[in-house]
């Protein structure tokens, strides 16, 4: 295999691990749930009367966040990049029979 | 925050696609030096078996559990503790030498972060196929090509260390520091002169065995001196003479040692009681007590304890489902050692393996004299699984070959 066709294999294998990691990091469980502790006056504000009688819900003085999307798309798409060019190399070149670049 | 099954994956097809691109050039750049290629088979065989093992393990947690609860669970938190340190902290260094094991790990997760434990079993798994590319390297050069391909076949689908190739212990890199010696004694034994490359091989594996288990490197250093001088002794007197010398003088040696050693080293044989009376988390398979801190203790224990590790633990030893798992493991290793004990009557010794069985020799007296437990035993024995695929290999090539020259004769 030359070293061009080694090249295309493994741009190829690059995009689709690029394709296939923004696909699973949209797709996939898409709430990400981030929780804040909540100071005294807020917890005031929220549960009101409640909380100074101590009788407020049980859910703990925190507020809790539902995001929609993965903030480290980027990084998953870059290791999603380098792990389909990787993979695409490893298969390409566990076929040749020698060592050397263009062989 | 991110979903971590993703980030997992990815990390575990980058590691894998790396181990993978890694051990594939060792094959080939073995290959340039004369050797052969062809361990492709047994070397894929036994990366899958390897991951098969892993994923059994994670479910079948009778199996896997008692593992990874144990010695794993330490080498994780220390990884992890390590990793959050900067790379100038003087504790990488001491770490590096002292615990090389967690190195790759620790680099692994200060690179790219906390990546669960999967991307770093498989480079457990690719640094035990690269001691089993080199073990059959090395008996492909004493053997030729098919010794070679025996000996991978052996050591890469051999079910104990298809087990413990998984686990984060210290195994896989000791393994590769043994390759890296046996290669290097087994070049020394067959050169008139020494040579540098062997040289440096050789003491690249006697500082993994230093960093991965700092006791080991005494025997294996005793090894190396052993074998250095037989290999100068048996070119002036002789194979069988040669030997024997040095058989009688290593015995009365090692005598000497046993008898001077709590007069000389009374502080470390007490740290060694100390440790084999410390009681071993999760273990099921106790061994009778011993006393090391006297002379006769320690003859006893060296003797018996080899033989505990050789032995056992026994095949109707299967109180858990891990240890009916290993009851494979244990016949297989049964079945190695008769084979070779029988092939070498048979056929006589050849010279070219005494370095090897030189280096069984030494480390199973220094595994005997530490272990605490016949499972802990039935682990460090995957060492010598690995070293004996070699002798195994050639001696059956060997076998192979007297057998269809008499097939030839005959018709």
């Amino acid at each position: 295999m030359t070293a061009a066709r080694t090249a295309r294999v493994v741009t190829i294998g690059a995009f689709a691990g690029l394709v296939i990691a923004l696909g699973f990091a949209f797709a996939m469980p898409t709430k990400y749930v981030t929780t804040t502790p909540l100071s005294a006056p807020s917890r005031v504000q929220l549960y009101g009367a409640l909380a100074q009688q101590n009788q407020r819900p049980h859910a703990g003085p925190t507020a809790t966040t539902v995001r929609e999307k993965s903030p480290r798309t980027e990084r998953d798409a870059l290791l999603g990049l380098i792990a389909g060019g990787l993979l695409a190399f490893a298969l390409v070149t566990t076929g040749r029979r020698e060592l050397g670049g263009s062989g | 925050m991110t979903d971590p099954w993703l980030f997992r994956a990815e990390v575990s097809l980058i590691v894998g696609a790396l181990v993978v691109i890694v051990l594939w050039r060792l094959m080939l750049g073995l290959d340039r030096r004369g050797f052969t290629a062809s361990y492709g088979l047994p070397v894929c065989a036994g990366f899958g078996l390897r991951l098969l093992a892993v994923a059994v393990a994670a479910a079948i947690p009778a199996i896997g559990h008692k593992l990874t609860t144990t010695d794993e669970a330490s080498f994780m938190a220390t990884t992890r503790a390590l990793a959050a340190l900067p790379l100038s902290s003087s504790k990488w260094l001491s770490m590096t030498v002292h615990w090389t094991e967690v190195i790759p790990w620790a680099l692994t997760y200060k690179v790219i972060g906390y990546c669960g434990s999967f991307p770093l079993r498989l480079e457990q798994i690719g640094l035990s196929l690269a001691a089993v590319i080199g073990i059959s390297a090395t008996a492909g050069k004493v053997g030729g090509r098919r010794a070679g391909l025996i000996a991978a076949w052996i050591a890469a689908v051999e079910p104990s260390s298809v087990y413990f190739s998984g686990l984060l212990h210290q195994e896989s890199l000791c393994m590769v520091g043994e390759a890296l010696l046996i290669a290097a004694l087994v070049d020394a034994w067959l050169r008139d002169r020494p040579a540098w490359r062997p040289v440096c091989v050789g003491l690249l594996g006697l500082g993994l065995i230093f960093g991965t288990r700092s006791y080991m490197a005494f025997f294996a250093a005793v090894a190396v001196v052993l074998v250095l001088i037989g290999a100068a002794v048996c070119r002036r007197v002789g194979l069988s003479r040669g030997l024997a010398g040095l058989t009688a003088v290593a015995v009365l040696v090692g005598f000497a040692g046993i008898l001077a050693a709590p007069h000389v080293v009374p502080g470390s044989l007490a740290n060694l009681q100390h440790q084999l009376n410390l009681p071993y988390p999760g273990a099921n398979l106790p061994l009778p007590h011993t006393t090391v801190t006297n002379s006769g203790g320690l003859l006893k224990t060296a003797v018996l304890r080899s033989i505990d590790l050789l032995l056992r633990p026994f095949p109707w030893q299967i109180g858990s489902a891990a240890q009916k798992a290993a009851v494979v493991g244990t016949l297989v290793w049964y079945l190695m050692v008769i084979v070779v004990l029988v092939l070498a009557v048979r056929q006589g010794l050849d010279g070219r393996l005494a370095p090897v069985l030189i280096l069984v020799a030494c480390e199973t007296v220094g595994f005997a004299l530490t272990l605490v437990d016949a499972g802990e035993g039935f682990r460090h024995r995957v060492n010598l699984v690995l070293l004996l695929a070699m002798p195994l290999g050639v001696l059956l090539d060997r076998w192979w070959r007297a057998r269809a020259q008499r097939r030839s004769v005959a018709t």
